[in-house]
């Protein structure tokens, strides 16, 4: 097992104006699960494909271990991938194909035999050990490329998507599936996807990647409650962000957050925050998840100085949750999230209270946000 | 020049295929060209205490030894072996005669390589590649003359070193375990010649695919090994089985361009299959102006921007030959939400993609509105 290093790491196209991973710093710890997610083109894929040798580096250093590898060929890296498109070996059986790789490194048969059914036992796959691939359902397939990868018990797992060909009921099985293998394998893996679900329910530590630089590497609480900047806040969680232009302003010795319909008070610690930091008196992004907008009666008793009107313009009943489409609130549509029971109708007005505790502020120029506090992570 | 190493030494040029037919008309037998491993070969006439050339009976066929090929033996097969002894021997004699007549060569692997890139690079090159035999001594490998199923890898990525044959051909070997040529055609790009046995249905499943789902499904494996053994990416493409010695330069010419056509119009595709690219391949050779030009007619606008999420509906909806729950299923999408994608696309285009006219005009747009954008 190992760890990956990545130091200062550009990856250039020939013929290409701009970098498409610029300046990449990540520590992967050995044993780690990572995830890169980021929207299309964001470079997190380019990424995957440096470190598994399928890409040159065009500036900075790659360690997998201690051990330099930005000339090693992709064969000599321990690595193993599972990608997107996990054809397997049509002519090939189950076995076959899972122990193939062992058998052109010319492992013995004992041992080839003992790791391939430690594999299928692994992944329920030893009944479809005889079966060819057109045999296979696609969840199927996919195991069979995961063992395919697992028998070469390498040091380093390298995903690509690897879920993407496989409906959506079989993706949540095979998004918990993969991550018990980790738990049970004990190997670092590094998986990437644009899925921001997939992210967050199986990295241990996730990397945002947009236009080819990690905008924030943090486990998924963290990403999720304390986003570095605007584009971390919009891209986790669905449904996203809410994010109002506004002003902080003061009025009788409070700092307010003021927008159309919207004038909310700012708790003393982040006010003095904002003091310090020169944003009274600024135009700023204020940012609020769904969540955190509340209309039971307690939360509106207790929140006098966080309270708006809003029209409600359209409700979607999901049966245990109701996703609100308000109007009236600064200059865009405001998204809240309440419960199902609650019973709202499309047309009418509502009061909502905002949980002070959890709002964000975004620097309207940097769209940095103003209240990240870097962890250690 | 390398290709000259052990190159042909006078002897007479043989149509081995030719050759098959007669035999099969004379005797009334059905012939074939294969290969045979060397050592299962001399083991088997060391069970039988025979000659080295002498045929020998396996499996219900009859083997006639041609030549010995490095590791492989390369013989005509006879089933139902219905043959007489005389008949036998005649045939033993006949071949015996032939192969005496055959050019002398040093090294039959290596040189055959050497020669075939050859063959093929002054093929295209004299811009003839079609309805030339093979020259005279290349008629010396009745490997030439049985059916193979060609592929075409070409190396996608950027490392200095270029690639170690032998661990290529280790591979490529044991993945189709059975008789395969490797053929260099540069250090990036490599032709291989697989044998017909491979899309032979293994079972009743098997007998329901289609050849181009056989070749589909090899092409990807081959792809798919190659990235798993740490070899890299490579493209692949492959064609229908072909006789080496009627069309092979040919054959390269129709791969090398499904390669570039595949690359340059589907972006992280590694696999090109030529019966996916009839339409790319038609569209290639079009100027840049004349694609933007068709892009700005049929969206009647300049510049038109069309987001992932479009492109990917529009593209799917195409796929599944415009079935609105097919697609709707495929995307994980609710129905409505694929009807309403198309209707906000239909006002904002003026192109209803249900329309078949319009949507043609779409396919064909979109699939230049790709290649532009990244060049």
């Amino acid at each position: 097992m190992a760890g990956v290093r990545l130091s200062h790491i550009y990856k250039t196209y020939p013929g290409a104006k701009e970098p498409t991973v610029k300046d990449l710093n990540l520590e992967i710890r050995d044993k780690e699960f990572v995830v890169l997610v980021g929207p299309s083109g964001c470079g997190k894929s380019t990424t995957l494909r440096m470190i598994a040798g399928l890409e040159e580096i065009t500036e900075g250093e790659l360690y997998i271990g201690d051990r330099l590898v930005n000339d090693v060929a992709p064969k000599d890296r321990d690595i193993a991938m599972v990608f997107q498109s996990y054809a397997l070996y049509p002519h090939m059986n189950v076995y076959q194909n899972m122990a193939f790789g062992l058998k052109l490194r010319k492992f013995k048969k004992a041992d080839i035999d003992a790791r391939v059914h430690e594999a299928a036992r692994i992944l329920d796959i030893e009944h479809l050990l005889d079966r060819k691939p057109k045999q296979l359902s696609g969840g199927q397939r996919q195991r069979v490329a995961l063992g395919r990868a697992i028998v070469r018990e390498p040091q380093v797992f390298l995903m690509d998507e690897p879920l993407s060909n496989l409906d959506a009921k079989l993706r949540v099985a095979m998004r918990s599936e993969i991550s018990k293998l980790h738990k049970r394998l004990e190997t670092t893996i590094i998986y990437v996807t644009h899925d921001q679900t997939e992210a967050m329910t199986m990295g241990e530590r996730i990397v945002i990647m947009n236009e080819g630089v990690i905008q924030q590497a943090a486990p998924p609480t963290e990403v999720y409650n304390n986003p570095r900047n605007l584009f971390v806040a919009g891209f986790i969680g669905s449904p996203s962000m809410n994010f109002i232009n506004g002003l902080i302003d003061e009025e009788s010795g409070n700092v307010v957050f003021k927008s159309k319909n919207i004038n909310v008070v700012i708790p003393e610690g982040r006010a003095k925050i904002l003091r310090e930091k020169g944003y009274v008196g600024r135009e700023v992004i204020f940012g609020i998840r769904p969540e955190d907008l509340h209309i039971e009666p307690i939360f509106l008793e207790a929140s006098p100085n966080s309270i708006v009107n809003a029209g409600i313009e359209v409700a979607e009943h999901l049966g245990h949750e109701q996703i609100l489409y308000l109007e009236g609130l600064g200059d865009t549509t405001v998204i809240a999230r309440i419960d199902g029971r609650t019973p709202v109708s499309e047309g009418s007005n509502i009061r909502l209270a905002m949980d002070m505790n959890k709002f964000h502020i975004f620097d309207k120029d940097t769209e940095e946000a103003v209240f990240y506090q870097e962890s250690r992570n | 020049m390398e290709g000259r190493e052990g190159a042909a030494t006078g002897g007479t040029p043989v149509d081995w295929d030719r050759l098959r037919r007669q035999l099969e008309q004379i005797l009334q037998a059905e012939f074939r060209l294969k290969q045979v491993g060397k050592a299962d070969w001399t083991r088997w006439g060391e069970e039988r205490d025979l000659p080295a050339m002498a045929s020998r009976e396996r499996e219900g066929e009859l083997l006639f030894p041609i030549r010995i090929a490095g590791d492989r033996v390369e013989v005509l097969a006879a089933s139902p072996p219905l043959m007489t002894e005389t008949e036998r021997r005649l045939v033993e004699v006949m071949l015996e005669t032939v192969r005496k007549s055959l050019p002398k060569r040093k090294n039959g692997g290596d040189t055959l390589k050497a020669e075939l890139r050859e063959w093929i690079e002054s093929q295209i090159a004299a811009g003839e590649p079609e309805d030339r035999d093979p020259p005279a001594h290349l008629t010396a490998y009745p490997v030439l003359y049985q059916e193979r199923v060609p592929f075409l890898i070409v190396g996608g990525h950027a490392h200095e070193e270029p690639f170690a044959g032998d661990e290529l051909q280790k591979l490529i070997g044991s993945f189709f375990d059975s008789e395969v040529l490797l053929v260099p055609l540069d250090e990036r790009e490599w032709l291989v010649l697989a044998g017909r046995s491979l899309l032979d249905p293994d079972d009743e499943a098997g007998a329901e695919e289609s050849v181009e789902e056989r070749l589909s499904s090899l092409c990807e494996g081959l792809h798919s090994v190659l990235l798993n053994e740490g070899e890299g990416e490579f493209h692949v493409t492959v064609h229908y089985p072909i006789v080496p010695a009627q069309s092979l330069p040919m054959t390269v010419i129709r791969m090398r361009e499904a390669v570039a056509v595949g690359r340059s119009s589907r972006i992280n595709q590694y696999v090109h299959l030529p019966w996916e690219l009839y339409l790319d391949q038609l569209l290639s050779p079009l100027s840049r102006a004349d694609k933007i030009r068709f892009i700005e007619q049929v969206f009647k606008r300049k510049e038109p921007m069309l987001d992932d999420e479009t492109i990917l509906t529009l593209e799917t909806f195409f796929e599944l030959n415009c079935n609105v729950s097919e697609t709707a299923k495929r995307l994980y999408i609710h129905r409505n939400t694929l009807l309403y994608r198309l209707d906000k696309f239909r006002q904002e285009s003026g192109l209803d993609v249900r329309n078949f006219n319009q949507a043609v005009h779409v396919k064909i747009a979109l699939q230049l509105y790709k290649v532009t954008k990244r060049h």
